[in-house]
């Protein structure tokens, strides 16, 4: 006859014996000779206290990264766009706004007007970045547009007191061919429009003025216009000194341009600053792999073998994003733990966040953060203990590296520890979808 | 589990009310562990509190939310085993008990095995030579290989087979005879 000795196992495994306090005094007596407990910081806390910091930096450097890539695209911005410029000029009596792309020599001709000849041209870079943009208006409305502004806003509160005034010379212009009415005329529509936004208000100030200028059609009607001008000084006349009206006028439109940029906001603004065949590319790489790891994993002190599998999605130069399933099982080899606790087993369900260190068309450093669910069992090998401690939420912090071979796939290296003392250093594989 | 784990960072305070529920807790769930090892239940509480001063004093390096129950009766087997070795250098009066051949059947012995309890299991098994004991329970309950209990115990690996072989026979012999009690007399 054969005894089984797992009779006695099964016996003695769920037997409690009942407490005894007897057993306790002995005990107290025996504690009371152990030695004053020493007052020191754990070799854990330590641990935790270096890996935050290194987490801390790890992640500031990779913030700072981003941002100098965001500066040099910007700076990359600015080079093209300071290869562009725009000129205003007056050739052959006829207002020309030109913009040119130094590099493939290409002018385009957005406005032109009929003008008298006048010596008068203003260059300007209107594409500029934000900041140059707003100091360049600044300077342009101190030096000449502040006169012209307050004469706007002059026109507007004493536009209701000239409104009867008005009507009645555009009643007379209407049955007039005289230039001076037209003039007239225009500005009467002008007024008409002051209900409108800012930004079209101010656009049609230019059209509106450019059409005066083109039926005025030169030198000619210069005091006319001087004349008609007197009727409303307080629109533009009084406001300019310069004697010739040509000058006045072409100031005005001028002005008037650059009150318009201004005035335009948003999306507009942003056409009127970037031509229409100006693009900024940005490197996009959007690449998922299948994943698969192996390794060696510890388990509370604990080796053993480490699987995993997962989807990585490459989304940018900066970050990934990876979920894993990955399985750990280890067994006792260390110091104190022994046969019963034969075996530790640990399956995770993590979501890696990948923040690149370094990344390059084939190699990537990456530090990654994954908050997981993890189950955690212990088997005891001789069936006395089996211990299931439920499903936790787990954090884990790694450091990878991956080499993007040609056909796309790679292979890499991970190291990584958890809040509950696993860890694992695997060899991973990246299969491309 | 979140409760035993705050009682743990007490007791690592050296707190006396939180290691006396320790205490009470791994005495109720694992002194069976130590009762095996010793020769009756003085012995058991000896050895069971040098175990727990072990447990004490080594519960920084305990894992949070590993297995409390497995690491204490680590700590406490080989509390016993090293009782065993310190009491070895005084004594070593190892008395095997004379096997005999019953011929009872297997169905007797199961019957038997079935109709024990625990406690009944832990007497005889205090009934076995320390060294007998000692193998069986190292081996048979607690999983350890002849190697390891040559490691542990100091004993030499034939020797512990044999002394395991001994010790089965002995236990067959012990709970058979529990159904013709006026052979042996265990009165259990």
């Amino acid at each position: 006859m054969v005894m089984d000795s797992k009779d006695f196992r099964s016996k003695l495994k769920n037997h409690e014996t009942p407490y005894n306090p007897e057993a306790w005094s002995q005990m107290e007596e025996l504690l009371s000779t152990l030695p004053a407990q020493a007052d020191s910081t754990s070799d854990k806390k330590r641990w935790m206290r270096l890996l935050l910091a290194f987490l801390a930096l790890s992640i500031a450097a990779v913030l700072f990264w981003h941002r100098s890539e965001l500066v040099y695209s910007s700076s990359e911005l600015e080079v093209n766009e300071k290869g562009i410029t725009e000129k205003v000029s007056i050739e052959d009596g006829t207002f020309k706004r030109t913009m040119t792309q130094a590099d493939d020599q290409t002018n385009a001709e957005i406005n032109q007007l009929p003008l008298n000849k006048s010596s008068l041209t203003v260059s300007a870079d209107p594409v500029q970045d934000k900041n140059s943009t707003e100091r360049n208006s600044i300077t342009q409305k101190s030096s000449r547009g502040e006169k012209f502004v307050s004469s706007v806003e002059r026109t507007n509160g004493k536009r209701k007191d000239a409104a009867k005034q008005e009507k009645t010379k555009r009643l007379a212009a209407s049955n007039s061919n005289n230039p001076q009415d037209a003039v007239i005329k225009n500005k009467v529509e002008l007024s008409k429009r002051s209900d409108r936004n800012n930004s079209s208000k101010v656009s049609s100030q230019v059209e509106s003025t450019s059409e005066v200028i083109r039926r005025e059609g030169g030198d000619s009607t210069a005091q006319q216009d001087k004349r008609s001008s007197s009727s409303d000084a307080e629109n533009q006349g009084s406001a300019l000194d310069q004697p010739s009206t040509n000058q006045l006028l072409l100031t005005e439109v001028i002005m008037l341009d650059v009150l318009r940029r201004e005035a335009l906001a948003g999306p507009e603004r942003e056409e009127a600053r970037l031509p229409d065949n100006f693009k900024v590319e940005l490197p996009k790489q959007r690449r998922l792999f299948y994943t698969g790891s192996l390794g060696i994993s510890d388990i509370n002190s604990n080796r053993g073998y480490y699987l995993g599998a997962g989807v990585f999605w490459d989304i940018d130069k900066i970050l990934g994003l990876e979920p894993q399933l990955s399985f750990a099982s280890a067994w006792d080899i260390n110091g104190t733990s022994t046969s019963f606790l034969s075996s530790e087993q640990e399956l995770e369900l993590a979501t890696w966040v990948h923040l690149n260190l370094w990344r390059v068309e084939k190699h990537k450093v990456s530090l990654e953060l994954a908050p997981s669910l993890v189950a955690n069992w212990s088997i005891a090998k001789g069936e006395t203990l089996r211990e299931y401690r439920g499903i936790k939420a787990n954090y884990k912090a790694a450091l990878s590296y991956t080499f993007f071979m040609p056909n796309g796939n790679g292979v890499g290296l991970r190291g990584a520890v958890s809040r509950f003392d696993s860890g694992f250093v695997a060899v991973r594989y990246f299969k491309k979808f | 589990m979140k409760e035993l784990q705050d009682i743990i960072q007490k007791c690592i305070r050296r707190e006396r009310q939180a290691q006396q529920q320790l205490y009470s807790y791994t005495y109720q769930k694992v002194s069976t562990a130590v009762a095996v090892y010793a020769k009756d239940n003085s012995e058991r509480d000896w050895i069971f509190n040098l175990g727990m001063m072990r447990v004490f004093t080594s519960l920084e390096s305990y894992k949070p939310l590993t297995n409390y129950l497995g690491w204490a009766r680590t700590l406490l087997v080989r509390a016993a085993i090293d009782h065993y070795r310190s009491q070895k250098k005084h004594k070593d009066n190892l008395t095997a008990i004379e096997v005999q051949d019953y011929n009872v059947s297997s169905k007797d012995f199961e019957e038997m095995m079935s109709a024990l309890e625990a406690e009944d299991i832990i007497k005889i098994l205090q009934q076995l030579p320390e060294k007998e004991r000692l193998v069986f329970s190292m081996n048979e309950l607690d999983g350890y290989t002849h190697k390891e209990i040559q490691e542990l115990a100091g004993i030499n690996s034939n020797t512990s087979k044999w002394l395991l072989s001994k010790a089965k026979k002995s236990l067959k012999s012990m709970i058979e005879n529990l159904k013709t009690p006026q052979r042996n007399g265990y009165g259990l």
